[in-house]
């Protein structure tokens, strides 16, 4: 009884078992295809005789993108591509072709190694990788509140300084007499005496009255030695004489609005921009370490002291 | 008991079928999705706004995508935040281009001073109040009293100002081509140039600040470089161009209708 109910069952469900095997076997090798043909031809980076949706043309594999093709096509016609006819269409699409096919042998003929300009522009986009990575990505609050403590003296107000600032030329009189005419002068600031009085009386020059001035302008105009001693002053004092190669500068200050530190909602723009700067050339510097470091650079005895 | 075997073999082709009816649809699915995707991608950016299909296609990848990338600088509701100089988005004022699909699309795939040489790089504002305002030509920094005056000028392209001598020493200076050459990039008629980003100083839209005296007196003493980072390598084409298509519905639209 068992033997005849296992041939009967047997027999036929191996007849139907190898025929449905065969059948799934064949559909999945057909599906198993159908997948592997799309991911073939629709991988990037893989040949394709296909233009992408986002492209206008491939050109040896290289994309052309649309949105760049829209952007010339604008830029060139002054006109928006609605209102652009198919033969300037075509053109810029011609001239695009025509720019990636120079591109493309210009890398063949190694314009990087041997043309100055591509050099140049090749380690420009470098730094500006950097600045491109800086950009990407957002500091939070309270990073930039620590950058901002850690460089207090960069966020304050301008100062600004006003001074009259007079001058007695080489060349009027001997040096003694020159010296005694500034004790001169500066007594007689520092009595009050009006400025145009004393310029008048003494022969002098001023270089420049400009009023007020920003410290920065003020170092310019006046030189270091001259702006250390006028920060140094209240308004309405006088500076010591300065002896200098063209003559004798005396400065009498009249306005000293000394650097006011600014809280972090004034500064804070310009902390989110230095925050950024700083990103930046630390990506710089980390980009040319790993650059360094993977490399072998060799230098000749007689710059061994080269250091990076 | 005999129809056993066969009822387990219909059984069998019902599941075949089914499987390979499921198989079908998903390959449609797919095909259609991918059609779908394509047409979006070749139609000229502009005129998705006015084919619904196109549009909901894009507004439904678009807010994802803001809110994931956009949100941080310019915030939920797009409007920006005058005190780190970020637009607002949601308003028919833009900084750069009129607003249009074409034009917001190549502003996310380059960005503006992003780093990327395709990107809005054209010029920002000098920082009037240091020894070097400019950094691609030269341009001679302004006296505090200067800016000042030219503050005065610009307040009173909105609001008359009492001190009319002000206003006429900073119109000097503004107009002055030795000197702040302001005209240069905000025009003579002080309008702004959307071609380089160069705000219109006439109406109340500000791009830092509430236009009080004191922040346009720190955008002339210090400048402004607002960025925007370049997306072309870190989003799809699809992404960039649903963000561009939601960014135009929300705010850009407007000015073109």
């Amino acid at each position: 009884m068992n033997d005849s109910i296992a041939d009967r069952v047997r027999a036929p469900a191996s007849q139907v078992s190898t025929t449905r095997s065969m059948v799934l076997c064949a559909i999945g090798a057909v599906i198993g295809l159908i997948i592997a043909g799309i991911g073939l031809f629709s991988a990037r980076g893989t040949a394709t005789n296909n233009v992408p949706p986002e492209d206008i043309a491939l050109v040896n594999q290289r994309p052309v993108l649309r949105s760049d093709f829209v952007t010339q096509l604008e830029s060139e016609t002054g006109e928006t591509f609605e209102q652009a006819t198919r033969a300037e269409k075509l053109k810029v699409l011609d001239e695009m072709i025509r720019e990636e096919l120079l591109v493309q042998r210009g890398l063949e003929l190694d314009f990087a190694e041997t043309d100055q300009a591509t050099r140049n522009a090749l380690a420009t986009a470098m730094d500006q990788q950097a600045l491109a990575e800086a950009t990407t990505s957002q500091p939070t609050e309270q990073q930039l509140r620590d950058f901002y403590q850690k460089h207090p003296a960069r966020y304050a107000s301008d100062g600004i300084l006003t001074v009259r600032h007079l001058v007695i030329p080489v060349g009027t009189g001997t040096p003694e007499q020159r010296a005694q005419k500034a004790r001169d002068v500066v007594n007689a600031l520092r009595a009050n005496t009006a400025v145009e009085q004393v310029i008048s009386r003494y022969g002098l020059t001023e270089p420049r009255n400009d009023g007020d001035e920003f410290y920065f302008a003020a170092k310019i105009h006046l030189g270091d030695a001259l702006f250390a001693q006028a920060v140094k002053l209240e308004p309405g004092q006088v500076s010591e004489p300065d002896q200098q190669p063209d003559g004798i500068h005396i400065v009498k200050v009249l306005q000293d609005k000394a650097p006011v530190p600014l809280t972090f909602e004034r500064a804070r723009l310009q902390v989110l921009t230095d925050y950024k700067n700083a990103q930046q050339e630390r990506l710089m510097a980390a980009t040319m370490k790993f650059l360094r470091e993977r490399s072998k650079i060799l230098i000749a005895t007689d710059y061994a002291d080269y250091k990076p | 008991m005999g129809n056993g075997p066969q009822v387990g073999t219909v059984k069998r082709l019902i599941v075949a079928a089914g499987l390979l009816l499921i198989l079908a649809v998903a390959g449609v699915l797919i095909a259609q999705a991918r059609a779908q995707r394509a047409r979006f991608l070749m139609a000229p950016a502009d005129t998705i706004p006015s084919d619904p299909g196109l549009l909901s296609y894009a507004m439904a990848r678009g807010a994802p995508a803001y809110a994931e990338h956009c949100v941080a600088c310019h915030g939920d509701e797009m409007q920006g935040d005058p005190e780190r100089a970020v637009p607002n988005l949601a308003d028919d004022d833009w900084l750069y281009g009129t607003g249009r699909v074409t034009e917001i699309e190549h502003v996310i795939l380059y960005g503006i001073r992003s780093g990327n040489s395709r990107g809005w790089d054209l010029a920002h504002m000098p920082a009037y109040a240091t020894a070097h305002p400019y950094n691609l030509y030269a341009i001679a920094p302004l006296a505090p009293g200067e800016i000042d005056d030219v503050t005065t000028y610009v307040l009173s392209l909105q609001h008359p100002q009492a001190d009319t001598a002000a206003v006429e020493r900073g119109r000097h200076v503004f107009h002055d081509t030795s000197k702040g050459n302001c005209t240069d990039c905000h025009g003579s008629d002080a309008k702004g140039d959307s071609a380089i980003g160069a705000p219109d100083l006439t109406d109340r839209t500000w791009l830092r600040g509430d236009g009080s005296r004191q922040t346009i007196e720190d955008s002339i003493s210090h400048g402004l470089a607002g960025r925007c980072p370049a997306w072309s390598a870190e989003l799809s084409p699809v992404t960039i161009r649903a963000l561009a298509v939601y960014v135009h519905m929300k705010g850009g639209r407007r000015k073109l209708e």
